[in-house]
């Protein structure tokens, strides 16, 4: 099922752009993996239609810092970008802004799921 | 923390002890106790003309057979769906979704169990304390639970683990950013009595999970059948095939085809062999 | 909320202290199931007019209303086996089937313990504080008791109320529920060079 998707240039359409749905997948998947710090190999895109919107559930690991490291330092999570519902809401407003940006697309609904994690190893003490 | 029914498994327990209480009790008192055993006698011949009469009333038109003895077939049949379903409800719970947020109408987050199972085992498996650690997610009452189910090394204060164990919750709740209620399960895989030896002990392995009792049931249920079947048709069938097939056999006028086949053989036998001798 | 936690909490604590009865009601269940198809299977013969696989419905009956002239021994004797086994499992049925754990009042988290680490603990601070060797020292605990057995060595002779104050100390710390007791008892005999 492929998506199309239109460019307008100006006042005049001089052409039809389509977008297929495999190129939406890996552009959605860059965001993820950019805005979560994961691998965007990883990141699983699932596009649907949402009464002629797109709507959009990414399945993705996320990056954190071991929960030692939390315990230990109280300032951490709030370095690393928040807590971890934080950080997919933003996600999810970045997902949607930037791809919308970059593809032209509307879109409806960014469901994230947070599906493991990726614990960052230890930082050497210098 | 799975869902069984333990009402229902002791319900069970229950009505099945009775049934095996009073019927035994019944037999043996009708059989040693003088007074029981004349009173049944009484009563049975009583009992079983009542019951052909039921039989004889009960009779629907055109099949000659008493409704009553299809209504128990199908009570049966009935009984032993429940229970199956019975059985394959036991020991469910796992749930793959630890907590679902909805920020707004254009979206919401799902994070699954993994999520925090990952990032607690790999906080607990740094403690010397534990020789091991598995955490899952059960629902209970709808409500997604951790179970934390750490193994203690020989020695370890119970206190001490339960506070390793709840800093590191404190921890994941801080990194969520919500509260996920949980269950804290410290076990050891040693014996209490220590030994004569001061070796230390490894922990023993622990118990297999269960199989599936759906696949006991099958596995009981096809081998018995199968058994059944088996030995008593077959061995009937067996005679029935074999008798069937002497009778063919020695039937008149299957004799007169194989007399005329067989001159036909030897004459074209003879047949050829002249022309190969030729 | 704290307060749903608590009933939350309350439930799984039950559930983990006590026996599910699982593995009995399914066997139960397993042998029911056989049980009620082979009737089954034994009426729809009987009904259909063929010749009965084990034994015919009606000879069923006919045995069972007539059990009062079958040979009293093996009748009285299976009867008698029957209902012990009944009476057996409806005192399974009722009984609570407690596990050999202890639940630890927590904050953040319903907590279970085994006894068996709980034993292990005290073992080791009871046998620091007789000035025993942990080999010489063997905890067993129940549901509402800690038995503490030292061996002392010869020649050193162990504290009782030094390892019962250590003892009652730790389990006081932990905080169980239902409260366990200690009981401290040294062995008359000691061991040589131990």
């Amino acid at each position: 099922m492929s998506i199309a998707s239109t460019t307008e240039t100006g006042a005049a359409q001089r052409g039809r752009t389509r977008v297929t749905s495999k190129a939406l997948n890996k552009v959605v998947s860059a965001v993820t993996a950019d805005a979560l710090g994961v691998d965007a190999a990883r990141v699983g895109v699932e596009l649907a239609d949402h009464t002629g919107a797109l709507a959009l559930v990414v399945t993705t690991p996320i990056r954190i810092v071991s929960l030692d490291r939390v315990s230990t330092d109280n300032s951490v999570v709030a370095r690393s970008g928040g807590t971890i519902l934080d950080r997919a809401g933003q996600a999810q407003t970045t997902i949607r802004d930037r791809v919308s940006a970059l593809t032209g697309s509307q879109i409806a609904r960014v469901t994230v799921k947070v599906s493991g994690v990726t614990i960052q190893p230890e930082e050497r003490v210098k | 923390m799975n869902s069984t029914n333990r009402a229902a498994n002791r319900l069970l327990i229950f009505v099945c002890g009775l049934l095996l209480l009073v019927v035994g009790a019944a037999a043996a008192a009708a059989v040693l106790v003088p007074l029981v055993r004349d009173a049944w006698k009484d009563t049975s011949g009583q009992v079983t003309d009542q019951v052909a009469s039921w039989l004889e009333q009960t009779q629907l038109a055109g099949i000659g057979v008493s409704w009553i003895l299809i209504a128990v077939v199908a009570l049966l049949v009935i009984a032993i769906i429940v229970l199956i379903v019975f059985i394959s409800r036991q020991g469910r719970g796992h749930t793959g979704i630890a907590l679902t947020d909805p920020t707004s109408e254009h979206g919401s987050t799902v994070i699954e169990s993994s999520v925090a199972e990952h990032a607690l085992k790999d906080a607990l498996d740094a403690h010397s304390e534990f020789v091991g650690s598995h955490v899952s997610t059960y629902k209970v009452r709808r409500t997604p639970v951790l179970k934390v189910s750490v193994t203690c090394r020989r020695g370890v204060s119970p206190k001490d683990a339960a506070a390793i164990v709840e800093s590191k919750l404190h921890a994941l709740d801080e990194l969520l950013g919500r509260e996920l209620p949980a269950l804290i399960q410290i076990s050891g895989g040693f014996r209490a009595r220590v030994t004569k030896t001061t070796r230390l002990q490894l922990p023993l392995r622990k118990k297999k999970n269960m199989p599936k009792p759906l696949v006991w049931l099958v596995v009981i249920a096809v081998g018995t059948t199968a058994y059944v079947v088996g030995a008593k048709a077959g061995h009937g069938r067996y005679k029935e095939i074999s008798e069937t097939a002497k009778a063919f056999w020695n039937d008149p006028a299957v004799k007169k085809a194989r007399a005329r086949a067989q001159k036909k053989t030897q004459k074209a036998a003879k047949k050829a062999v002249k022309k190969i001798s030729k | 909320m704290s307060s749903d936690n608590k009933a939350l909490y309350a439930r799984i604590s039950r559930r983990e202290t006590h026996s599910p009865r699982s593995l009995l009601a399914i066997v139960l269940a397993v042998v029911l199931i056989i049980v009620f198809a082979w009737v089954g299977t034994e009426v729809v013969i009987a009904l259909l007019g063929l010749p009965a696989l084990l034994v015919a419905p009606s000879d069923m009956f006919v045995s069972a209303l007539g059990v009062a002239e079958q040979p009293a021994a093996i009748v009285a004797a299976a009867g008698i086996v029957a209902a012990v086994i009944g009476l057996v499992l409806i005192i399974l049925s009722l009984s609570p089937g407690r596990r050999a754990r202890h639940v630890i009042d927590t904050e953040r988290a319903a907590t279970v313990v085994d006894n068996e680490v709980i034993a292990s603990a005290l073992a080791r601070h009871a046998s620091y504080a007789g000035n025993v060797d942990p080999d010489n020292t063997t905890v067993s605990v129940s549901h509402r008791r800690a038995v503490v057995d030292l061996t002392p060595t010869s020649g050193i002779p162990a504290n009782r109320d030094d390892v019962a104050e250590a003892v009652t100390a730790q389990l006081d710390a932990y905080g169980l529920r239902p409260t366990v007791r200690a009981r401290v008892q040294i062995a008359e005999k000691a061991k040589v060079g131990a």
